[in-house]
């Protein structure tokens, strides 16, 4: 099987990104394939906080500034998982100096940014042989998060129901996924009033969608109380894999398997 | 004092209050020339950015045409690889990607590594 670098992005914060991100992986690598979760999300970095690494020194922003390689900096996170498959995580340093520093960095290293980008998704898939790799990206259009959607095999692209959301994520997929070409997936996340309470207005947002981008919207999560008040630390497919949520995803994860 | 040296002198500091306003006005258009020259300097500094040593950024991408854009993103992938193995990525022709390729290298964007008999592709101005 081919490796497999898989971003997840969107136009606005607060869509649930990085929860997918981590839940994704975690699936995947229960079904036995080696999985690399990578926080690609410099301004406000996450995983940190999901698996809580105990002296960590080695940084993605290491790899992006060229001093390290990124077999370097992955960190063994399995028994996060309970052992139950191999997950990798390579962490963004989420001190605050390293945080202004990325933000303050200039428009020519990002630039660079994107050879070191695909530098990293061939070690990554090529060299050490991860099968799934999942970069967990800033929101927005800047120069980062295009470099990593830009280098992906497949771009997930996250969006809620919000009006301002979809307006935006519809611009960014026409001005920038397709002039990339990029193999292009959609995921709608807190989907209130959708799916769950039929709202005539936002079921004629997710048809719109659907008759647009057709097969490339491949879940549509409604908003569960419970998936939002379990702790980040605990993963939830992990935690309740009987429950909705955790169905709904695997299908996603199935149908990404596809791209 | 004569009514003409009365005249000579006023004649005389106004020589001198002229080359002194010459100065002024000399000084006033340096320092305008210089602050044009760093505003252009200040103005040109992105464009150059964008073509900076990198060969590869998402500017460069954006100019290209389509079809050499999907060359260079294959060849990115690849980080350094043949004409063939550019074709495998892209599921065009190998010689259309090897046409492709060579425009790239003229372009300035790729360069061209020979390895013994074979030759190699590789994006040039390493970051």
């Amino acid at each position: 099987m081919m490796g497999k670098f898989i971003t997840i992005h969107s136009y606005k914060g607060g869509t649930g990104k990085s929860y997918l991100a981590v839940n994704l992986a975690a699936i995947y690598a229960m079904q036995g394939k080696k999985v690399a979760l990578l926080d690609l999300d410099f301004r406000a970095p996450t995983q940190h906080v999901v698996f809580e690494p105990k002296g960590l020194k080695n940084y993605i922003n290491n790899v992006l500034d060229g001093s390290m390689n990124i077999g370097d900096v992955l960190l063994d996170c399995s028994y996060k998982i309970d052992n139950k498959g191999k997950l990798y995580v390579g962490f963004a340093d989420f001190s605050t100096e390293a945080i202004r520093e990325m933000v303050s960095k200039g428009k020519k290293w990002e630039i660079e940014a994107l050879q070191r980008i695909y530098r990293m998704r061939k070690e990554l898939v090529d060299d050490l042989g991860f099968d799934i790799v999942i970069g967990d990206t800033s929101p927005g259009i800047q120069y980062l998060s295009i470099n990593a959607v830009v280098a992906a095999d497949v771009a997930v692209v996250v969006s809620t129901l919000d009006d301002a959301d979809i307006a935006g994520t519809t611009r960014m997929l026409k001005e920038l996924y397709e002039t990339f070409e990029k193999e292009t997936a959609i995921i709608i996340n807190k989907a209130i009033g959708g799916t769950d309470l039929k709202d005539p207005e936002k079921d004629k947002i997710i048809e719109d969608l659907q008759s647009r981008y057709k097969e490339a919207v491949i879940g549509i999560l409604p908003c569960f109380c419970e998936v939002g008040r379990l702790k980040r630390g605990n993963i939830f497919i992990l935690n309740n894999p009987k429950h909705p949520f955790t169905e709904m995803l695997r299908v996603v994860a199935a149908k990404l398997d596809l791209f | 004092m004569s009514k003409v040296e009365v005249e000579g002198n006023a004649l005389l500091r106004m020589e001198k209050e002229f080359i002194s306003m010459r100065s002024y006005l000399e000084q006033i258009i340096s320092l305008q020339k210089e602050m044009m020259q760093r505003l252009d300097r200040e103005e040109k500094a992105p464009e150059e950015a964008d073509n900076g040593s990198s060969g590869l950024s998402v500017a460069v991408l954006l100019r290209l045409p389509d079809h050499l854009r999907k060359t260079m993103v294959a060849l990115s992938k690849l980080v350094e690889g043949r004409a063939d193995e550019v074709a495998s990525i892209t599921g065009r022709a190998r010689a259309i990607e090897s046409g492709y390729l060579n425009q790239l290298v003229r372009l300035g964007y790729v360069k061209k590594i020979r390895k013994k008999h074979q030759i190699y592709f590789a994006i040039d101005g390493e970051a």
